[in-house]
């Protein structure tokens, strides 16, 4: 009954305002569209896509209002994409530590339920010490964990994070992987002294690198990185873990090509502002991180395979 | 001098008039909604909190707080003149209070909660601010063990001053704790009591607990009631007389005591203004000089419990700020504005030169919001006191409006309307069933802390169960929270000894449902 | 009936008991990657039931020791208090908060449907008339004024993307919206 007498009401209601145009790829954009953050706010993914929708929003000239929708190692917000409709109207910046559980073979989600727009950001990892820890380089890292086990402060089981102290693991460095889900704990951890060494992206502990609390030890790249010419990277020391940080932006899959061809375009323009590229240098990203839309797909193809080596396949679990 | 130095450097920043007005919108917010009974100060500031989302850090939280200072004040007011307590921490005040009401000396009752509240405010910052950064290094060893015991010390203490029974208390803590391990969970990944719906996957944030247990549920409870409010005479005007200096210097330790008590309860996690100023109206009842005639409208039976409340506040905010453990239901909403805009309390707060200013002009806030409760307390009081004619039906729907949108807002989800809806049902259900509510969204706050800093020890030193009792620090929490637990032991002792009268039973029931803020 | 009131006193312990115990079981089948030596995501939840239950039982074995005449369990903060007159009796409406209660269940059914602006016109206008308001014009008006204020603050000032609803009632939200100014 209820539903009749709204049903009527709105008809009528609809009359008098007038038909509203739907919305088709012609079109597109026509509306606001929503950018999912699956974390919290003020974090790395935030501030991406904050500073992307400012960016994007003169490109495409409908505002793109940022949501946070974070839980779950950003598996809530990936949720509520896919429980969008695929029309364009919803875009969300996954990261890394999301991306890592499509490495698992038992992950609830598939790569191929999403379309990469571009990857926005790369950055490498590190392993860091506390400034008054003993401990002042890897190899001192390594000596002492001979003495006793070692306690890395992660974010999670799943992740890069956790996938790298394995990997060190069965290299016969004692490291035992402890979980901080939120970030304010994993580093006063560190320099409280509670955890041996951080595991964490150079450009999200700027200010405490800054602030002389702590050091990197390692940073895990093939190549030097800049900004930290003096510190060791995994490549130069022989290991094979050199996964970076990543974020992309992402749409759902059976989102419209034309969609998603305006979309990239947009983007790409994004990616020669000033803005953007002082916002990479800020962060200690590498100056390469933008890949366009078509070759991001290849990007994470290998990027995942990298994680699952790493993490997943019987000779990184049995490598002593 | 170091401290002297930040305190300055915030006092200035509160200066601006950005932070001075989301503080003066703060006062006047915390006095409405305390003033008014069944709308406590923590529906105050969860009704706030979503629109703290386009505010930046400092207003946000400077807003909260004034309201969380200002809402265990204003309630005086309606306790003293119309015996209606505003909230359930002024029903302390009401023996007395009424009691000077009745022999004509309602300004002056008036007066004394005034200076209460300001003494309370004043030395309890003062405190606090003194030992932030102390408490802040000790803070910076707090490993999962130690705040293990912090939490397990502020459950012990709700469930053992609980104003029901222990059993009852605990059952409510546990449904709260069960219900923090609904969801994906934190260390694993894997879905814990989901059932399959997507609805749960989300897992129950505390603050829709919150929102629906103190807001959504007390509406329902209103609603209940039959919303209606006699418009009693005021007896005696709304002016304040203020004690002479020679009065106060009289009871000068009865200030001391409270103050001091107010304090230490307030850095308890759990033990909140309600608990406070009952238990400083017991002590002054029971160790004060003139203790035998409180209860018949004397000054000390006022000036105890507003103190008490009042300097629970900055108690409260401290652990939040070093430790980021919320004690209470107004500072976990403060921990989630916190956590909205990015920043994590904690020791690490005071690492960093820009974080730590944020931290002591929070910290100077609470010394402007005092004095400006006081003084719009003063001024303006006639005004705010009308919003007990505005028709409660509609104050009803304002709120429930306010909660669901509210819940709505946090993350776009109507899966956190619904459990706002259901949290609100249970906790109307438990009142009737004369469960109190505290203690459950207590175990949902501190619930996720609980578990992941157990979580985080036994995988830290390999499932050692005595951990807790290893290092100082844990141990004495531990060792404190197993003898808070005797408490009741000890009250039942006392109730032996001293013939119980007959309670009021309509207070009491009220009280079940109420907040402890 | 000695029994029958015994049974109403120790009912809702039984029930919660046997709500932990089946949730226990369920614990006992968390699906997780374990890993050797640490302990999983099902132990916390086990100790937290395993209290429930616990408590459950001495809550049973305390109504069944004491005399139900006797009001053992009495508030403390109470007990000590000077007589005086009774502050504001309330009456008791159960039948009113259900009504409240079932439409709040079907206002939130309705919101993805009917979209915010309608579905809060006739909510709201639905609690007040529960809240004892009885005046059509003064509900009417408020509701309008309630609605139009929250599609306003929360969509324009405050960005959160409130349900339009479908066709064709969103054409009445995406019309406030126009009225409004919300792009």
């Amino acid at each position: 009954m209820l539903q009749r007498v709204l049903q009527v009401a709105g008809a009528l209601c609809a009359l008098g305002i007038g038909m509203i145009q739907p919305a088709s790829a012609e079109t597109y954009p026509s509306r606001p569209i929503t950018f999912i953050v699956p974390w919290g706010p003020g974090g790395g993914a935030d501030a991406l896509a904050r500073l992307t929708s400012r960016l994007l929003e003169p490109q495409l000239k409908v505002s793109m209002p940022v949501i946070n929708v974070p839980g779950a190692t950003g598996q809530t917000g990936l949720t509520k994409l896919l429980t969008s409709p695929a029309d364009g109207y919803t875009v969300e910046v996954v990261t890394g530590d999301t991306g890592a559980l499509f490495a698992n073979p038992h992950s609830r989600f598939k790569l191929n339920q999403l379309i990469p727009l571009a990857i926005m950001i790369q950055q490498p990892s590190g392993f860091y010490v506390s400034m008054n820890s003993p401990m002042k380089n890897w190899s001192d890292v390594v000596k002492a964990s001979k003495q006793h086990e070692l306690r890395v402060a992660i974010t999670g089981y799943g992740s890069p994070d956790a996938l790298t102290v394995a990997y060190f693991k069965a290299r016969g460095v004692n490291l035992q992987a402890v979980p901080f889900p939120q970030p304010g704990l994993r580093y006063s951890s560190v320099i409280g002294g509670q955890s041996d060494v951080l595991y964490e992206q150079a450009g999200d502990v700027r200010s405490f690198i800054d602030g002389k609390q702590i050091r990197p030890v390692m940073l895990f790249s093939e190549k030097p990185v800049a900004g930290f010419e003096n510190v060791p990277y995994s490549g130069k020391l022989g290991y094979h873990a050199n996964l970076p940080q990543f974020r992309v932006i992402v749409v759902r899959a059976g989102t419209d090509p034309k969609i998603v061809k305006t979309l990239r375009d947009a983007m790409a323009k994004v990616a020669r502002t000033k803005e953007y590229a002082a916002y990479l240098k800020q962060q200690y990203a590498l100056p390469t991180s933008y890949i366009p839309g078509k070759e991001s797909g290849a990007f994470l193809h290998n990027w995942l395979a990298e994680a699952y080596a790493l993490g997943y396949s019987k000779k990184s679990q049995s490598a002593k | 001098m170091e401290t002297f130095h930040l305190l300055s450097a915030g006092i200035a920043q509160v200066l601006q008039w950005q932070d001075l007005l989301a503080m003066l919108i703060g006062l006047v917010i915390g006095m409405a909604v305390s003033v008014m009974p069944g709308l406590g100060l923590v529906m105050g500031v969860v009704l706030a909190l979503p629109f703290t989302y386009t505010m930046s850090l400092e207003p946000s939280i400077i807003l909260l707080t004034a309201i969380y200072m200002a809402g265990t004040y204003a309630g005086c007011f309606t306790t003293i003149l119309y015996r209606i307590p505003g909230e359930p921490m002024d029903v302390p005040l009401l023996w007395d209070g009424w009691g000077m009401t009745k022999r004509g000396e309602a300004a002056k009752a008036l007066g004394w909660a005034l200076v209460a509240a300001l003494a309370g405010g004043l030395v309890s910052s003062a405190v606090m601010v003194a030992l932030a950064v102390p408490l802040s290094k000790v803070a910076l060893s707090f490993g999962a063990p130690e705040y293990f015991a912090a939490v397990f010390f502020g459950l012990t203490t709700v469930v053992a001053l609980a104003d029901n029974s222990l059993t009852d208390a605990l059952i409510s803590m546990c449904i709260g704790l069960f219900v923090s391990t609904i969801g994906v969970d934190p260390t694993y990944g894997s879905e814990r009591f989901t059932f399959g719906q997507s609805i749960l996957m989300n897992g129950v944030p505390y603050v829709m607990v919150l929102v629906g247990a103190y807001g959504f549920g007390e509406i329902l409870a209103k609603i209940g009631q039959g919303v209606k409010i006699e418009n009693r005479p005021a007896a005696g005007g709304v002016e304040t007389r203020f004690p002479k200096l020679r009065e106060i210097w009289a009871i000068r330790a009865t200030f001391l005591r409270s103050s001091v008590l107010g304090t230490l309860l307030g850095i308890i996690p759990g033990a909140g203004a309600t608990i406070s100023s009952f238990i400083s109206y017991a002590i002054e009842k029971q160790y004060g000089k003139r203790g035998k005639d409180i209860g018949t409208g004397i000054p000390e039976g006022i000036v105890a419990p507003q103190i008490a409340s009042t300097a629970s506040v900055a108690g409260h905010m401290v652990p939040l700020l070093t430790l980021g453990l919320p004690g209470s239901g107004a500072t976990a909403v403060i921990l989630a504005a916190f956590l909205l805009h990015g920043v994590q309390p904690g020791p690490f707060l005071f690492q960093d030169p820009k974080s730590t200013l944020v931290v002591y002009t929070i910290l100077a806030s609470m010394f402007i919001a005092v004095i400006g409760m006081c003084l719009l307390g003063f001024l303006w009081i006639r005004v705010v006191i009308r919003v007990l004619k505005i028709h409660q039906g509609i104050l009803a729907t304002l709120i429930v409006m306010f909660a669901l949108v509210g819940a709505y807002a946090d993350r776009n989800s109507l899966s956190d309307v619904w459990i706002v809806v259901v949290f609100g049902a249970l906790a109307w259900v438990m009142g009737r069933f004369k469960l109190p509510v505290s203690p459950m969204v207590l175990g949902a706050i501190l619930g996720p802390i609980a578990e992941s800093s157990f979580t985080r020890s036994m995988i830290t030193f390999h499932n050692d169960w005595t951990i807790f009792f290893q290092q100082p620090i844990s141990a004495s929490l531990m060792g404190a929270a197993l003898l808070s637990l005797a408490i009741p032991a000890i009250r039942a002792g006392f109730g032996r000894i001293k013939p119980r009268r007959r309670a009021r039973t309509n207070l009491q029931e009220t009280r079940s449902t109420l907040p402890s803020q | 009936m000695p029994l029958l009131r015994q049974m109403k006193r120790i009912g809702p312990y039984i029930v919660l008991m046997f709500i932990a115990l089946g949730l226990y079981a369920i614990a006992d089948r968390i699906i997780y990657t374990p890993i050797p030596g640490q302990i999983g995501p099902d132990v916390w939840p086990k100790i937290v039931l395993s209290l429930l239950m616990i408590v459950c039982v001495a809550g049973i074995a305390r109504k069944l020791m004491t005399d139900p005449a006797s009001q053992s369990d009495q508030s403390w903060m109470e007990a000590e208090q000077p007589d005086s007159e009774p502050v504001a009796q309330g009456e008791d409406h159960p039948r009113i908060v259900m009504i409240v209660l079932a439409g709040t269940v079907a206002y939130l059914l309705l919101l993805e449907t009917g979209g915010f602006f309608l579905c809060t016109l006739v909510y709201t206008a639905f609690v007040m008339w529960c809240g004892g308001v009885r005046r059509p014009l003064v509900i009417g008006g408020l509701a309008l004024s309630i609605s139009v204020f929250f599609t306003f603050t929360f969509m324009k000032i405050v960005f959160v993307a409130l349900p339009i609803g479908s066709e064709p009632f969103s054409y009445v939200s995406l019309g406030v919206m126009k009225l409004l100014g919300i792009h």
